[in-house]
């Protein structure tokens, strides 16, 4: 198991803990991340996985644990400085589109980072940075195939588009690291299909890393090098996919013990 | 004995706030909402028991239930029209369309009654009770009075009665609520019901205690009750007690020596603990869920 | 409603507007230039507002605080100095964009509605101010007789040339309302009015894109200030009130938010209406109260989305996500909630 780990793991979180009140939403987790790496994410609802991502990406403020970055103990930090110095960018379970704007403005939205004070007030003409994120823009839907409905607003589109859009945002601010969380939610087999094929050519093309967190097991047994599984905010089981499926455990908060030896 | 005198003075003015701060207070603890139109509303609730007791003759009790279910009837309206079909909207529509609701009511009252100051007789009577030193006034007496029974009573409605329980719930989770059986659109409109029958007696007792009532009155109570209610933590009753006599205090004690800033006390100690402890001193931070 | 126009007849008409309002000192009456002034004079007042309560969401209900700081800034510049009208108008602007900052630094701490009462605070704490500190203010009589100003040699003493300095800098402001808009600032802005946690994780700057809107904002409403007093050759506390604070806003709402031409539209219906249309006066805030209702219920993009001119991106404010409307910190009474939402096996709302 231990070998399936990164080298050099660009985000490395040890004894992640996260409390509200008197919940425990993650009791100690550690994870970590290579440059080259998809890992999968699952576990039962309420396991602590989205509050991991949470974590991870600066919204939630960890309770205890530490962070490496590139291999430099860090603080956690704030999503912000996360995804403007870090490189880290995320999609989330519940789709978060500004409802008013076009795909085209939601996906320019991720490039914000990008821009100088003095480019509010040069916002045409040729060279101007403006026209240039379009143009990346606009090469960012292409590869995540949605360029035809730049000008529709975002919120109208159909679901499985509305993931895209958020995923397109995402890159937009040029990670090395991309979380999704739940990407295939409400998605057809065939919609899963694409997802996977994109999930993969995002890592393949793009050089990105990757963290996925999915209830479907198709994407993830069809995506993921390594896969985590929370349970009861505790990582319960850890290596490759084949592995991980058949770990009793994994069955067992699952189904329940009944199923564990059947 | 002088600062005792302010006290008693604080108290008085500081239980009116406190029951204006109580009425807003449920209203944002149930929806998480400012209802921009509560100055209004109890502005024109006082302005209907005025026309009744000064102008009709109607005994003062009758006119005041009168004046009470005319806040009512008003918070209702306001939370049919403006409230309810924009509850999933931005935060800023609903405060926007209160607003508009406000400026409507307060237009139709100008209408009938102009916009200048107009006295209202006291209906504790004028003159004094004289203990030691101390002179308190007869309407202050009334005010203190009425004002800890509506409190008791309306503590009571929220904790024994099935419908204080259902905004009990609304609060804590509209959808949980609905999905429970609890008759979620009622309950809200029962929430604004209360908030404009608390604030048309905060507006009652105001006007009795200042024997005024005018058009921009429920300007500076909704301003003082907002602000008692965040000082005290909002959505928390004991909390908008306990801001609304503390201002109430403040304004008595400080506010002589403020001069013609008197008015600019409850800002600043509104914005003082805004910025220092948003939650209030009484209120709990929720953590945003994503 | 003008949708099935052509755009270019618009575009034309546009012009058209543009030059008719070049030549109207020549055609019409003073009385006519005067309130074509005070319209324009509000439309650069509420692009400030626009700015803070149309893009970015914010609600700054003392905005005729910044409008009153401009005014009395550039007042007692004209009075006690001799400065030239371009620096006092520099100065008067960065005043109250400093003032507005500060404002604006509040929204660090809260949001919402909160941020509105404060704002409230902020403009009648105010207008005490401008009431009581007689020596610097003039207190409740204001101060009279206000030198007409020359701007670069344009001497600005005749009601015409008032009026053509005016319109001159309301173009200017509402241009540069619009480069801001359009650009990666705008779209901060809307970020932030519809989601802060997605503009928080795409590495948007929320607090200080919060207190620049704030400073930006209020430096524009400063500029409106100080057109106010080239115009009236006057300030009084008056001006400065709660209630012209409430105005801006029904200008802004009517006009339609986040939108280049709502404040002027705002402006010419509200201002002109009360102008032109006096036996309404009585009725004046019913009907303006009633607009505002219908238009947020149904057009939230305002005139600018009934007229169906120029795009609007306001149309879109109502949010889907209702749980998470609430933005900065809003405490309340209930306890913290642990883990967000269980995922959802099958999706709530597929939409095709």
């Amino acid at each position: 198991m231990t070998a399936l780990l990164p080298e050099a793991p660009i985000f490395k979180a040890t004894g992640v803990g996260c409390r509200f009140g008197g919940v425990i939403a993650l009791d100690s987790v550690d994870f970590q991340v290579g440059p080259d790496e998809i890992v999968g994410l699952i576990g039962p609802n309420g396991s602590g996985k989205t509050t991991l991502l949470n974590v991870l990406s600066g919204i939630y403020r960890a309770s205890s644990g530490s962070l490496e970055i590139d291999g430099k103990p860090s603080r956690f930090k704030s999503s912000r400085r996360l995804s403007r110095d870090h490189g880290l960018a995320r999609t989330f379970q519940n789709i978060r589109l500004c409802p008013s704007l076009t795909v085209r403005d939601n996906v320019l939205i991720g490039m914000h980072s990008g821009f100088r004070w003095y480019d509010a007030l040069w916002t045409g003409g040729r060279g101007s940075r403006e026209r240039r994120s379009v143009e990346r823009v606009e090469e960012i839907l292409e590869f995540v195939g949605i360029a035809d409905k730049r000008d529709e607003i975002a919120t109208d589109l159909a679901y499985g588009d509305q993931r895209r859009v958020e995923i397109a945002r995402a890159l937009a601010t040029n990670p090395r690291l991309l979380l999704l969380d739940e990407p295939a939610a409400g998605m057809n087999p065939r919609e899963a299909r694409v997802l996977v094929d994109l999930i993969k050519r995002i890592h393949d093309e793009r050089e990105i890393a990757i963290v996925v967190i999915e209830h479907n097991m198709n994407v993830v047994m069809n995506t993921a090098s390594r896969v985590m599984v929370l349970d009861a905010g505790l990582c319960i089981a850890h290596g490759d996919p084949k592995t991980v499926s058949s770990d009793p455990h994994v069955l067992e908060a699952y189904l329940g013990k009944r199923f564990r030896d059947a | 004995m002088d600062l005792l005198q302010q006290i008693i003075n604080g108290l008085t003015i500081g239980s009116v706030y406190a029951l204006v701060a109580i009425g807003f207070s449920v209203v944002y603890g149930a929806l998480g909402l400012v209802n921009f139109a509560h100055g209004d509303i109890l502005m024109a609730g006082t302005f209907v028991t005025y026309g009744l007791y000064s102008g009709l003759h109607v005994p003062i009790v009758l006119a005041a239930v009168a004046g009470i279910l005319a806040g009512i009837v008003l918070a209702g309206v306001v939370e049919e029209i403006a409230v309810r079909p924009v509850l999933k909207a931005h935060l800023l529509i609903p405060m926007m369309t209160t607003l508009g609701m406000g400026l409507i009511i307060r237009n139709v009252v100008e209408l009938k009654y102009g916009s200048g100051t107009l006295p209202f007789p006291s209906f504790a009577g004028s003159g004094f009770y004289t203990v030691g030193d101390l002179k308190i006034a007869k309407a202050a007496i009334a005010t203190l009075l009425v004002a800890i029974l509506t409190l008791v009573v309306f503590a009571a409605f929220l904790r024994y009665t099935k419908a204080g329980f259902a905004i009990r719930v609304v609060a804590q989770d509209m959808t949980a609520a609905r999905l429970m059986g609890v008759p979620v659109n009622r309950t809200i409109m029962a929430v604004y019901g209360a908030g404009g029958a608390l604030g048309v007696i905060g507006g009652l007792l105001y006007a009795n205690t200042l024997e005024v009532v005018y058009l921009g009155m429920g300007f500076p109570i909704l301003l003082k009750g907002f602000a008692a209610a965040i000082v005290g933590g909002i959505g928390n009753l004991q909390g908008a007690l306990l801001g609304g006599l503390i201002l109430g205090i403040l304004e008595a004690t400080v506010g002589p020596s403020a001069g013609s800033y008197r008015d600019a006390i409850a800002f600043v100690l509104l914005i003082a603990i805004l910025l220092v402890r948003p939650a209030g001193l009484l209120g709990a931070r929720v953590q945003e869920r994503v | 409603m003008l949708s099935f126009v052509p755009r270019p007849v618009i575009r034309v008409a546009a012009v058209a507007l543009l030059v008719y309002a070049f030549l109207l000192p020549n055609l019409v009456q003073p009385y006519t230039i005067r309130v074509a002034a005070t319209i324009l004079v509000f439309t650069v007042f509420a692009t400030g507002l626009n700015l803070i309560l149309g893009f970015t969401g914010l609600l700054s209900f003392g905005h005729a605080a910044m409008f009153g700081a401009g005014a009395y800034i550039s007042a007692r510049l004209m009075l006690d100095t001799g400065m030239p009208l371009a620096l006092v108008i520099l100065v008067a602007v960065g005043g109250s964009a400093v003032f507005g900052l500060l404002v604006g630094l509040t929204s660090w701490r809260v949001g919402g509605d909160y941020l509105a009462l404060i704002t409230l605070g902020v403009g009648q704490i105010f207008y005490l101010y401008l009431n009581n500190a007689n020596e610097v203010t003039g207190g409740a009589t204001g101060l009279p007789g206000i030198p007409a100003g020359t701007f670069f040699g344009w001497d600005l003493s005749s009601i015409e040339n008032v009026y053509l300095f005016i319109l001159v800098a309301t173009l200017v402001a509402t241009g540069f309302a619009w480069l801001i808009g359009r650009s990666f600032l705008g779209r901060s802005f809307l970020a932030i009015r519809e989601d802060e946690v997605i503009a928080r994780a795409h590495g948007i700057n929320v607090p200080l894109t919060k207190v620049v809107v704030f400073g930006i904002g209020s430096g524009i409403a400063g500029l409106a200030g100080v057109l106010q007093v080239l115009l009236l050759g006057f300030v009084g506390p008056a001006t400065f009130t709660v209630d012209q604070s409430i105005l801006v806003v029904e200008i802004v709402l009517i006009g339609g938010m986040a939108t280049t031409f709502g404040p002027l539209l705002g402006s010419v219906l509200v201002i002109g209406s009360t102008e032109y249309l006096r036996s309404l006066a009585d009725y004046r805030s019913m009907i303006f109260g009633a607009l505002i209702v219908l238009i947020l219920l149904w057009k939230p993009g305002g005139l600018v989305q009934i007229l169906g001119i120029g795009d609007t991106r306001a149309g879109r404010f109502r949010s889907p996500f209702s749980l998470f409307r609430r933005t900065g910190s809003r405490p309340a009474a209930v306890e913290p909630v642990a883990e967000p939402p269980a995922p959802r096996a099958v999706p709530e709302e597929v939409r095709s």
